[in-house]
């Protein structure tokens, strides 16, 4: 048997999502050979046991749960240990764990079960994470990190909810619909909040929504937020991997147009699916029936959403069998005969209108949504329908039952007829008022999930381009992205480095800075480990600004630097930091900062595991002489330039740099001769650089910005220079 | 560009890197490749990172003359390491649980759920089958050793070996389904119903 055959087969049967295809290709690609059709469907068939059992975290949950030997439980990911299995679902497996640093707390861990690209779900998770990170609401779950297991999958941290999902809570505690009504109304303005933050959900479906008693009231919390959009397949041309993900979300909730591409959403979808929770609060089963998808294709279940008939909910409940329908009502503490033309009217228009299959036919905002169900609740007209005329009158009269019990229909006939409508009037005009302003809220919301998605895909586009060359269209692409709108992700920074570097030999000084000055910025919340490729893209971002971009670029960028790596104990890391942000004099508060990487400088120059490569020995010790100088303690400036100067001079920039520091500590003390001297020196040293062409990469593999540095330097000192007195 | 490779590149001249100047260089990596590995340990696991970096070193410096041409041939090397002290642990501790001296490998899950297994059978297991794979499949018992013992990601694969990411996921994908089939055929696993996912 060839594995090589193997594998490819393998690995191409996989990517089918459903078994009769897959099937089908694997007979037609195995002609004839039974053995190897044999061997590839076992294959395929316990793919996920040896998944498993890689995981090394076993099935949990039937009798291994009690045993106490299990090697699942009890495993640290990250910062988090897994204490219990809380239950798995399409997509993962959710962990009740413990979160052991910066604070000891529960937290629910969610690892991500698909075979699908984790860097790319990591990758749309921070393209995210800072909305998500304005998320603030008693009814939503915050999403608190996510990462990737050493195995390679995916997982999310969330907020530990301790409660049950909706559905089962209602029907368990027989909540009648006004109390069910009264909760859906929190969870739409749980969703109301996230849209006004730009965060669209994507799955709102009962197992998303848990509820728990508070103090004897019920709070619902919608849990998942932005992950359902992280995990959203990537619609790579090759679909292996991604296939199963195209259609992340649950059919029976998912908006026609999510199952249609999944790529143009807004928070109108979420109202679908908001829609589609009232229906089943209400009638115990959602618009398209859980029965319809089973056993079906993707493409069929793509049909049925976008086509299938949502028959109005008081309608459907006639189909339901008799004893199914009292189980129902029973659950919601009802009459069975009287459930239909409870929901009948306006509880069925306001579903209806939620899930209209054209969604600007549906509520503008959660908002609305919630508003018309308070208005019902209220027992006042709701939007949902055009209202006619006795439609307003019956609901007038329901209302102010009290009132027209007392007064005669004569007088109503008599006095009411202006008032009322006057009245009604007023009422609609605020209503739309109000309406209009939730738009307004909504539009801005959507905007901004629009500028989101647009800036990534500008990003993405940009590296398309690199792929195949065309660095002139990525750059032009890139032009009109305002580095604080830069997508936060490594690859922008990749595409940022490349289109910089290719400005750069261009001679286009300024256009690099500017690339240089985003690459910082899609760097921010990136790989927030001690990782030196972060901090070399950091140094060499900031030697470019400091050289041809603006000088508050420069201040801000110094300020980014040292946040992001202050606290590093990574030497190599501290010496790029430091030579970064001391290329320019600096204030004292930023010179405090950076005290702390100095001394790990130091630490990595003496004792039992002291660096020992003289070449990073003499980058060290230049640090630590541009930090004392900065400082103004000239001796010791002095004096580290020149213990660099002799631990070794396998590096012109270097030296010439050191040589820098001596002249202009003479400067400072006067020696004014010798420093002019000196100077002149290294100017024509440096000149003679900037003969060849300029190359990002020179001949003995080093930078351009080792050189970049020294011309910042020499021009510091030329103008020291110029001031003194003659 | 880390310390490490930087030396190794370096190092690519007259004068190659031998073990003695590696170490404290690589020890971080390997601390952190150590650490990676018994993450997935149970807490009461006795083998602290720490020891296994140690040993580890020990077994792949032995040779203090040994020189390393590039970063995959030191990873590979240091995975072959960490798999070689997994597997003698986890033997002394079975022959500790029998009170006998297990010579030969006697796994001893017949008829067991794979699921069931604990830490130490499964490196007893993924060992012993790696070596019976070897000759029909090395390219698979290669990305096995270097995730299951090595303890990398695929990323880190993938920049090793110059190729995408993804390559490496489906090789990863491919060998250990490979793997455990041939691990079920030789416990005996019933094929279990797929009804949990």
């Amino acid at each position: 048997m060839n594995p090589s055959i193997d594998k490819l087969l393998f690995t191409a049967a996989s990517g089918f999502a459903e078994a009769a295809e897959r099937r089908a290709f694997l007979e037609f690609a195995c002609r004839g050979d039974t053995a190897r059709l044999r061997q590839l469907e076992e294959l395929l068939e316990i793919h996920r046991d040896a998944e498993d059992f890689f995981e090394l975290q076993p099935e949990v949950g039937k009798a291994g749960v009690s045993a106490g030997e299990d090697g699942g439980l009890g495993t640290c990911i990250g910062p988090y240990r897994l204490i219990d299995r809380l239950g798995s679902g399409g997509c993962g497996v959710v962990y009740l764990a413990e979160q052991q640093e910066p604070v000891k707390r529960k937290v629910a861990l969610k690892i991500i079960r698909l075979g699908m690209d984790t860097e790319n779900v990591i990758a749309r998770f921070n393209l995210e994470r800072e909305a998500l990170a304005l998320m603030d609401h008693p009814n939503i779950a915050r999403v608190l990190d996510a990462g990737v297991t050493s195995s390679g999958r995916p997982y999310f941290v969330m907020e530990l909810v301790d409660g049950e999902k909706i559905t089962d809570y209602c029907d368990r505690k027989r909540l009648g619909l006004r109390q069910r009504l009264g909760l859906f109304v929190l969870v739409c303005e749980a969703i109301q909040h996230a849209h006004q933050k730009g965060v669209i959900h994507r799955d709102i479906k009962p197992s998303n929504v848990l509820v728990r008693e508070d103090g004897g009231r019920a709070v619902p919390k919608v849990i998942d937020f932005g992950i359902a959009k992280a995990t959203a397949g990537g619609l790579e041309a090759d679909g292996t991997a991604t296939k199963f993900g195209q259609l992340i979300g649950t059919p029976a909730y998912m908006s026609p147009e999510q199952a249609e591409s999944g790529v143009d959403i807004d928070t109108r979808s979420d109202i679908y699916s908001l829609g589609a929770l009232l229906c089943e609060l209400l009638t115990g089963s959602p618009p398209l029936m859980l029965a319809h998808f089973k056993d079906r294709g993707v493409e069929e279940i793509r049909n049925l959403v976008r086509e299938g008939e949502t028959g109005v909910p008081s309608v459907r409940l006639r189909d339901i069998p008799t004893d199914e329908i009292r189980k129902i009502a029973d659950q919601r503490g009802v009459d069975p005969q009287r459930l239909p033309s409870l929901l009948a009217g306006d509880l069925d228009w306001i579903v209806m209108k939620a899930i209209e299959k054209e969604r600007q036919r549906r509520y503008e905002t959660a908002n609305g949504l919630a508003m018309d169900v308070q208005r019902y609740l209220r027992e006042e007209p709701v939007l949902a329908c055009p209202p006619s005329r006795r439609y307003l009158l019956t609901k007038l009269v329901r209302r102010n039952r009290v009132t027209f019990a007392a007064a005669s229909i004569a007088l109503f006939g008599l006095l009411g007829g202006f008032g009322v409508s006057t009245w009604l009037f007023l009422r609609e005009r605020d209503a739309r008022q109000e309406q209009a302003r939730l738009g307004a809220v909504a539009e801005q919301a959507t905007a901004n999930e629009i500028r989101l998605r647009e800036d990534a895909n500008l990003a993405t586009q940009a590296a398309v381009f690199l792929r195949y060359n065309d660095v002139e269209q990525a750059d032009k692409l890139l032009d009109g992205l305002p580095a604080e709108r830069v997508p936060r992700s490594l690859e922008a920074a990749k595409t940022f480095t490349d289109v910089a570097n290719w400005n750069l030999t261009k001679q286009r000084w300024k256009v690099a800075a500017e690339r240089f000055y985003s690459l910082v910025h899609a760097l921010i919340g990136v790989d927030m480990s001690d990782s030196e490729r972060i901090s070399f893209d950091y140094l060499t971002a900031v030697t470019a600004v400091s050289e041809w971009g603006e000088r508050e670029q420069y201040d801000r960028l110094r300020t980014l630097t040292i946040e992001r790596f202050a606290t590093s104990a990574n030497p190599i890391v501290a010496e790029q930091v430091i030579k970064a942000t001391l290329l320019e004099p600096a204030d004292g508060k930023t010179l405090r900062d950076l005290e702390p990487l100095a001394e790990v400088i130091e630490a990595s120059l003496t004792g039992p595991r002291m660096e020992k490569n003289q070449h990073m020995v003499a980058w060290r010790q230049f640090s630590l002489g541009i930090m004392a100088y900065r400082q103004g303690d000239l001796e010791a400036a002095a004096d580290w330039a020149r213990r660099s100067l002799a631990t070794a001079s396998n590096s012109e920039p270097r030296a010439v740099s050191n040589q820098l520091i001596l002249a202009m500590i003479d400067l400072q003390q006067g020696r004014t001769a010798a420093a002019r001297l000196a100077l002149a020196e290294l100017r024509s040293q440096v000149d003679q650089w900037s003969k060849g062409p300029f190359l990002v990469v020179n001949p003995d593999g080093t930078r351009w910005y080792n050189q970049g540095a020294v011309r910042i330097l020499l021009r510091e000192a030329e103008a020291m220079l110029a001031k003194q007195p003659d | 560009m880390d310390a490490l490779t930087r030396m190794l590149q370096s190092a690519s001249g007259s004068d190659s890197l031998v073990s003695a100047e590696l170490l404290p260089l690589v020890y971080d990596e390997l601390r952190s490749l150590a650490k990676k590995r018994m993450a997935k340990q149970a807490p009461g696991e006795t083998l602290q990172a720490t020891a296994l970096v140690h040993e580890a070193w020990l077994k792949i410096s032995g040779d203090e003359e040994r020189s390393w041409s590039d970063r995959a041939h030191f990873f590979r090397a240091a995975a072959q390491a960490m798999r070689h002290i997994l597997v003698d642990r986890a033997r002394a501790k079975a022959s500790l649980k029998r009170g006998e001296n297990v010579e030969v490998l006697d796994i001893q899950v017949h008829g067991l759920e794979v699921a069931d297994t604990t830490l130490d059978e499964r490196v007893l297991l993924v060992d012993e089958m790696m070596s019976r794979l070897e000759k029909e499949d090395p390219e698979s018992v290669r990305v096995i050793s270097l995730k299951f013992f090595g303890g990398l990601t695929n990323k880190e694969i993938a920049a090793m070996d110059g190729v995408a990411e993804r390559t490496v996921e489906r090789h990863w994908a491919y060998a250990k389904t490979r793997l455990y089939q041939m691990i079920r055929a030789e416990t005996g696993t019933e094929t279990g119903d797929e009804s949990v996912h």
